[in-house]
């Protein structure tokens, strides 16, 4: 069974190729609400992903063939890619937003659907964001997990705001006056309605995507191009589209 | 009184003695092949105005470490090494046309990447050749491998690209200038999915359709599952199937450019005769690196072509090209043509380099990959 540390190894010391002359891939794989429609795709994709589907399972490296997958948290698997550590990651695109690392999208795999909207509570927030200040005058608290996000529109959307960022529960931030709107994620919208919020303005859409680091996309080109198009083709028949 | 640990910013670390004399031994290696082949070693003051900034584009501009002088003028930690150079350069009225060939090693500062606003110093080497002579100098390229050479790296990868080619092809693909520019953005943050999103929304007919399945995949590996063209080094046979592929590519781009007639949903695209001769100057310039530098390789080396490769710096114009070690996701570094850089400064030189990480290159000599070599090849 291939440990962490040889895992470590082999990845230092450059993988041999496998069975057919391709050669072993690292995929980091987002934990949580996306990883069994991811687990899902890849299967679907011809991949053996069953061992990501081992919930009792605490171990965060599982090697299936010559695959070898990391669990991590959504917001560490750009970081895990642009540095080499994984050739391809798939994440949503909100977490990979906010990241800036420097990798390369390569698809959009069509599941985890979701909205990064500016919201706030009824009735202010709406004249609150059109005014682009607070209803006293002030320039606008904008509460969000997504700081990097939060300011670039916000900039480009030439409000000045000053962004709050938190970790959870965001909802509470204007519910409690600590801002004034927030930046977050919604699917179905429910939490945002049961909290007397609504969304303001649409940012952007996030699914989750493929991604891989420029050197990976060059040494393993066949192989990445090559599952890539294998991963479109099962996202395209619809596997898990929206709502997971 | 208290005494106060005073750490260096984050990203900025010192060097002990071991350290520095591994450093020491790679940055003699280095430094002797290239004076070796005539370079002659820059220095430029860590402190550029932050006008020099500005002419290697919002890029740099954005990323640099500003400050502000006690004379209330705008500075910053130098970004990078070749606006510096050619500030330098332009400055000396004694130089005329006679510049003598040259190369650096030493620390750079940028913001970091993730948008935490740490600032981060790099060590770089460098070289630059400037000169009165237009044609871009493919030897920048072949000097660039001959330093991973000299340090024992042998198995690498290379992208090498062209501006000039790129925009004929885009404009062959019917892309406005404003789509363009929107296209070179998404190509250079690596938002593929955007970038094809864009493309596919050109097609207008079965015609546009097949033009788009022939020429995206030059601009955005694996689009339709396209391979790119590459080629191992000494590698005779792969070098002449790349050439046939570039010479396909050539005339099918020449013919859109000559007669147009590409569909969008705007209407027929029209006919651009004026960038054929640009076409077929930046192939050749092309076909020319690709032929030295595969000869120069070592077989477990490859080279891919990729029009679609955007460097960060928005002063390259022809020749571009990435090198890629596999012990980081990022590129080791790469280089290009300046030209418009150049010009930017108010000078008439055609200048090519490449800038490494100096960095990696003393942290893969450090792993045993290095081996005792005294000459590049």
């Amino acid at each position: 069974m291939l440990t962490d540390s040889t895992f470590h190894d082999r990845q230092k010391n450059g993988p041999d190729r496998g069975r057919d002359g391709h050669r072993p891939l690292t995929i980091a794989v987002a934990k949580g609400r996306m990883l069994e429609a991811t687990a899902q795709l890849l299967a679907r994709a011809g991949l053996p992903a069953e061992t990501l589907l081992d919930t009792a399972s605490r171990r965060l490296v599982r090697v299936a063939g010559d695959i070898t997958y990391l669990i991590l948290k959504p917001a560490d698997v750009a970081t895990y890619v642009e540095q080499g550590v994984a050739d391809l990651g798939i994440a949503g695109r909100d977490s990979l937003a906010e990241s800036r690392r420097s990798i390369i999208e390569l698809e959009d795999l069509g599941f985890g659907l979701c909205q990064m909207v500016v919201a706030g509570p009824q009735p202010s927030a709406r004249r609150s964001w059109l005014e682009g200040k607070a209803l006293t005058g002030r320039p606008l608290r904008v509460a969000t997990k997504y700081p990097r996000v939060a300011s670039d529109f916000f900039n480009q959307a030439s409000r000045p705001a000053e962004v709050i960022p938190l970790h959870g529960n965001i909802e509470l931030a204007p519910l409690m006056g600590l801002a004034d709107l927030v930046v977050d994620i919604v699917q179905t919208g429910r939490t945002l309605r049961e909290n007397g919020l609504e969304v303001v303005e649409e940012i952007f859409t996030s699914t989750a995507r493929l991604v891989s680091s420029a050197t990976s996309l060059q040494i393993k080109n066949s192989e990445i191009v090559n599952l890539a198009g294998e991963l479109a083709r099962a996202a395209g028949e619809g596997v898990d589209i929206a709502g997971r | 009184m208290k005494l106060v640990a005073d750490n260096t910013m984050s990203n900025s670390r010192d060097m002990m003695p071991a350290e520095n004399n591994l450093r020491r031994t790679v940055a003699r290696k280095l430094t002797d092949l290239l004076q070796a082949q005539d370079f002659r070693e820059i220095a430029t003051s860590v402190f550029e105005p932050y006008s020099t900034a500005q002419k290697c584009g919002e890029w740099f501009a954005t990323r640099c470490c500003k400050f502000v002088a006690p004379s209330g003028d705008l500075y910053v930690l130098r970004p990078e090494m070749t606006a510096p150079i050619i500030r330098a350069l332009s400055n000396r009225a004694d130089l005329g046309e006679d510049v003598p060939r040259l190369f650096y090693l030493t620390n750079v500062f940028n913001l970091s990447g993730d948008g935490a606003g740490s600032v981060v110093e790099q060590w770089q080497v460098g070289a630059e050749v400037i000169s009165s002579d237009p044609r871009p100098l493919a030897e920048s390229i072949t000097l660039s491998l001959d330093l991973l050479g000299t340090v024992g790296v042998d198995e690498y990868r290379i992208t090498v690209g062209h501006t000039g080619l790129q925009m004929a092809l885009m404009v062959a693909l019917g892309l406005t200038d404003k789509d363009r520019v929107t296209l070179e953005s998404y190509l250079q943050q690596g938002l593929y999915v955007d970038a094809k999103s864009l493309l596919l929304s050109l097609v207008g007919d079965d015609d546009s359709r097949s033009l788009l399945s022939s020429l995206g995949p030059w601009l955005i590996p694996g689009f339709r599952g396209g391979l790119p063209a590459s080629c191992s080094g000494q590698d005779q046979v792969g070098l002449a199937r790349l050439k046939e592929r570039l010479q396909n590519l050539a005339a099918e781009v020449k013919t859109r450019l000559a007669g147009g007639g590409v569909t969008r949903e705007a209407g027929v695209v029209e006919a651009r005769p004026e960038l054929v001769s640009a076409l077929e100057r930046g192939m050749a310039e092309l076909v020319a690196a690709i032929d030295r530098t595969t000869r120069q390789m070592p077989p477990e080396a490859v080279l891919r072509v990729s029009l679609g490769l955007v460097r960060p710096q928005s002063y390259y114009q022809g020749l571009v090209w990435e090198i890629y070690t596999n012990d980081s996701g990022l590129a080791l570094g790469g280089g290009g043509q300046y030209d418009a850089l150049i010009r930017r400064f108010g000078r008439q030189w055609s200048g090519t380099g490449f800038a490494l990480s100096f960095d990696r290159l003393v942290d893969l000599a450090g792993q045993g990959r290095a081996k005792d070599r005294s000459s590049p090849h």
